[in-house]
């Protein structure tokens, strides 16, 4: 006679097996909402952009309010300190991703959110956390610099 | 610290490391900056005089004591600068990216000079304009 398949065969023939079949029930019953939260992670960093997103004028307050925090990098290409620091920001928006979005505000095309928010040197690093301004960073900063001020900002 | 203070309308402004090269940087920021201030004197012992206007030696030899001091000089020059600014009495210096100098950062944070570095600055927004 052909044994039955092993499924059948633990479940038909094994006490045992059964009350492994009753706590594996349970075990996903428990994993369930861990497993749901998961993804709805895993989609919501997916929704996140890995690099610094052009923000203009126009978009620029629902940018902000859209991810829980913003960094937004007011700058010109003519601007030495600027061109040192974008290369940090992208690799900052990598590392950060799913945490932290970063955009940049270029000021010579953009004038009205530089002229609102005071902008007198560049770069400047507006940090939004929930749309809300918290901190503002002035000048080339190295990046362990600006990790410590964003730390302050993120949820973990 | 801010900023906002550094490019108040109203303040006299001293460039030091001003030049006749327009494809230079302390040609631009000083032309950007008599555009957007009343008061702004060249710095450069090598000039008489740069688009038109006098150009001073030294700090010392301004006709009135500026309350901020942009340099546009080598490192070493920004550590001879925030010397004068300190017998002067001068409280605040914008080093212009290339001009700043870990000592002569330290120094003005020793003397409580407000330093500004590693930023342009924008003057003007109204007027689009910035260096």
């Amino acid at each position: 006679m052909k044994p039955p398949a092993p499924d059948t065969w633990e479940w038909e023939n094994s006490a045992l097996d059964s009350n492994r079949y009753i706590s594996v029930l349970i075990m996903d019953e428990e994993l369930k909402p861990i497993r749901e939260r998961k993804m709805k992670e895993l989609m919501e960093k997916q929704r996140f952009p890995e690099k610094p997103l052009e923000i203009k004028d126009s978009n620029f307050d629902e940018t902000v309010e859209k991810y829980p925090v913003v960094v937004v990098d007011f700058w010109s290409e003519f601007c030495p300190p600027c061109r040192m620091i974008a290369p940090v920001l992208e690799e900052l928006a990598k590392e950060l991703h799913g945490r932290v979005v970063f955009g940049k505000v270029c000021v010579d095309t953009e004038r009205e959110k530089a002229m609102k928010f005071g902008i007198s040197a560049i770069p400047t690093l507006l940090v939004f956390s929930k749309g809300k301004l918290e901190d503002t960073i002035i000048g080339y900063k190295p990046k362990d610099a600006l990790m410590e001020t964003l730390r302050k900002h993120m949820n973990d | 610290m801010d900023v906002r203070k550094f490019l108040k309308k109203e303040n006299i402004v001293a460039v030091v490391g001003v030049t006749t090269n327009p494809e230079k940087w302390g040609y631009k920021v000083y032309k950007t900056l008599r555009e957007s201030f009343p008061r702004v004197y060249p710095v450069n012992p090598k000039y008489e005089s740069v688009l038109g206007d006098r150009c001073y030696r030294n700090l010392e030899s301004l006709p009135e004591k500026p309350d901020v001091v942009i340099t546009v000089v080598p490192p070493g020059v920004t550590e001879n600068v925030v010397k004068s600014c300190r017998e002067l009495g001068i409280g605040m210096v914008w080093m212009q990216p290339g001009s700043e100098s870990r000592k002569a950062i330290e120094f003005c944070g020793r003397n409580g000079i407000e330093c500004m570095h590693s930023a342009c600055f924008v003057v003007d927004a109204l007027k689009k304009r910035f260096v």
